[in-house]
């Protein structure tokens, strides 16, 4: 029962994570838009401040320097 | 780097090939790719270090330019920024000019047009080691006095002199005085200074008038570079066995590990079907992926990349392409992306899109994987003539192949438009060099960590989502055939498979052409999944590469090989191509050619092979 439970658990944050990471690959324009969709949410007035400071970690990163073109972005092999 | 502020604007400028990079990397403790040919640096690059006094000093490496009027769309971006005139990057505060001391007619027409703008200068005398060598004298006091600017002698491949830079530029630089000047006064005031500070014995190195004379030769030379590719594809199979084999042994063993460990379970599923067999399959080719690019990191250090693009230049012409169209293809042989941003240094637009058009057809690193698994399933491991092996021909005639089409498209572009005119190629050529080999071997670590970040993120994720894909949902209860027949991959591998029944792919191989998509060489780890989840016990531990030998007809194997010549799918070159482009029209037409390619190559070879009895 309780090795259930923990391969459930495991199985649901890999997938989750392989999910997140291969539509950042492909889509990462959308990945971003949905990341601050969240983070906003979780930042509300009426979350509580631990939820909202993990919400402002979460905010999505935007590149502002040279260098940010794909060139740098580690998808060339 | 986000949100950083400094307190001191430093650019880095010259004419290709002048040592910047390098330099770059040793003021700031960066790793941008440095070779021994013009052209590497195609967009701007940033960087800080603090100086003595604690202040933040950015430093900026631009592409090299060999004037301030700008020709193509990488020198366009030095103009912009020296100038002032760039949307997003403010007028630097100081100018570091790093001009080459074997080449200071050419590099000192340079320094003298950026005087002319009227911003701080500094010139960083570079490749001193190398002018000594030569036997020629550079009196660096005098040329400073002439210039009207500080001089630091560099060698920036050996951290010489960059203490002193670091130390100068962060010193007050006052303007030089403005010369307006034209084309003829710069030509005059060189080569005055020339008479008055540099001391040269021969004009050029008698070892590179050697060198040339044979690697230059239109017969010995072009004999030369094609001995020297035969033997590279020669020395991925007979110098990588041993370790492929360690893999190999590495990655059963943990799965029997894993097996032993854990009960018959999903858990034990993603981790022995999934990821063993998905990124063990891929894991094993490394040892080839960095035998190849040992002799590409010892070619670009070697100053011999510009001699192969001069010796190709007029079958590249011919072809439809220029001379200048070598490095950006060269790049493509580790990844189309860097290729095709490389385009940016062909001033012609016209050839320009020819070159981002056949760029994708070079045969990238990604692709070694899938060559290496059919060419080991399929191809003896027989000796030829005595000498050669029979797979390190195949995998010889798979890029050659590559190269072929790529010419065949490019020609076929060069009958389809009007303009007919052709460009004379003007390259300079670097001095040969004897390769560094801690640069070689740091180039090796570099590839070494782009390959493992591959192999822990996209090639990772991917396993794991068709795990999932080809696990659930689980198959009815009283099914008779693998589970995987009836999970979503395995539906959507049925639906796919009359598409592709032509060409004599299997269901097996539609599915992994999907996450191929994201990254080629997935298509490996994929065909390792599905085998892994559709096959018994003796699956699991036997290597993909005996499976798909026992289950492929040899025509089958072949046309995947003819279509991944060609390869269309892969997502990141086709939002290069865009980006690179801002044509939607060029980028579909370009996917929808290179589909129609591989889908024709394919069929065709499948057709043959079928008819030479090899079903």
């Amino acid at each position: 029962m309780l090795f259930a439970v923990i391969q459930s658990a495991l199985l649901s944050v890999v997938l989750f994570w392989a999910l997140w990471f291969v539509l950042g690959r492909i889509t990462p324009m959308l990945r971003a838009r949905i990341q601050q969709a969240l983070a906003l949410w979780l930042m509300r007035e009426s979350q509580p401040r631990w939820l909202a400071r993990f919400g402002f970690q979460l905010l999505p990163r935007i590149a502002q320097h040279c260098g940010d073109g794909c060139a740098d972005c580690g998808t060339c092999a | 780097m986000m949100g950083a502020t400094w307190d001191l604007n430093v650019a880095l400028v010259g004419n290709p090939n002048s040592g910047k990079t390098a330099l770059f990397n040793r003021l700031t403790g960066s790793r941008q790719k440095v070779a021994n040919y013009p052209g590497v640096t195609v967009e701007r690059k940033e960087g800080f270090f603090a100086s003595a006094d604690g202040r933040q000093v950015r430093i900026l490496d631009l592409p090299g330019t060999y004037s301030l009027q700008a020709a193509s769309p990488d020198e366009e971006v030095t103009y912009q920024v020296c100038s002032g005139s760039h949307v997003s990057e403010p007028a630097p505060d100081l100018i570091v000019c790093v001009i080459d001391a074997t080449n200071l007619r050419l590099h000192l027409r340079f320094v003298l047009e950026m005087l002319a703008t009227g911003r701080p200068v500094v010139v960083a005398l570079n490749m001193m080691d190398l002018a000594r060598r030569r036997g020629i004298s550079v009196d660096r006091k005098a040329l400073s006095e002439a210039l009207g600017v500080p001089v630091i002698e560099t060698v920036a491949l050996k951290r010489d002199g960059v203490a002193a830079l670091r130390q100068r530029v962060t010193e007050d630089v006052a303007p030089p005085a403005v010369q307006a000047a034209d084309a003829g006064d710069l030509h005059d005031r060189v080569h005055q200074i020339l008479d008055a500070c540099v001391g040269q014995a021969v004009p050029t190195s008698p070892v590179d008038d050697r060198l040339d004379a044979v690697l230059l030769h239109p017969v010995l030379g072009l004999g030369s570079l094609a001995l020297v590719m035969f033997f590279m594809f020669q020395a991925v199979y007979a110098w990588a066995e041993p370790l492929m084999g360690l893999i190999e042994w590495m990655t059963s063993a943990a799965a029997a590990g894993v097996t032993a460990l854990l009960p018959e379970s999903l858990l034990q599923s993603l981790l022995v079907d999934g990821l063993i067999a998905g990124l063990g399959g891929v894991v094993v080719f490394l040892p080839q992926i960095l035998i190849l690019f040992l002799f590409i990191l010892i070619l670009e250090e070697s100053g011999y990349l510009p001699r192969a693009a001069f010796l190709l230049d007029r079958l590249m012409v011919g072809a439809g392409l220029t001379g200048r169209s070598f490095i950006p293809l060269l790049s493509s042989f580790a990844c189309a992306i860097p290729g095709i941003m490389a385009t940016r240094s062909i001033q012609d637009p016209r050839d320009r899109l020819a070159t981002i058009v056949v760029a994708p057809l070079m045969t990238c690193s990604a692709r070694l994987p899938v060559y290496a698994l059919l060419i080991g399933a399929f191809v003896p491991r027989q000796e030829v003539a005595g000498m050669f092996n029979l797979q390190g021909i195949t995998l010889f005639a798979l890029y050659f192949a590559g190269i072929a089409s790529a010419l065949a498209v490019a020609y076929a572009m060069k009958l389809l438009r009007r303009d007919k005119t052709e460009h004379a190629l003007m390259l300079e050529l670097p001095t040969y060099r004897i390769p560094d080999p801690v640069n070689v071997l740091l180039g090796l670590w570099e590839r070494t960590k782009i390959f493992i970040r591959r192999v822990g993120g996209i090639i990772l994720s991917l396993t794991v989502l068709l795990w999932f894909l080809a696990t659930f949902p689980a198959p009815p209860e009283g099914a008779t055939g693998p589970a995987i027949d009836y999970s979503f991959a395995g539906q959507l591998g049925y639906l796919m498979q009359p598409l592709f029944a032509p060409i004599g792919f299997t269901w097996q191989i539609c599915i992994a052409l999907i996450p191929g998509l994201a990254a080629r060489e997935v298509a490996v780890s994929a065909l390792a999944t599905v085998y892994a989840l559709s096959g018994t016990e003796d699956a699991v531990t036997a290597s993909l590469s005996g499976l798909i030998a026992t289950q492929w007809s040899l025509a089958t194997a072949f046309s995947l090989l003819a279509w991944y010549v060609f390869a269309p799918q892969c997502l990141s070159t086709i939002a290069v191509i865009k980006r690179e482009t801002n044509s939607w029209r060029v980028t579909l037409g370009t996917t929808a050619l290179l589909f129609a390619l591989a889908y024709a190559a394919a069929l065709l070879t499948y057709r043959i092979a079928l008819a030479l009895g090899g079903g």
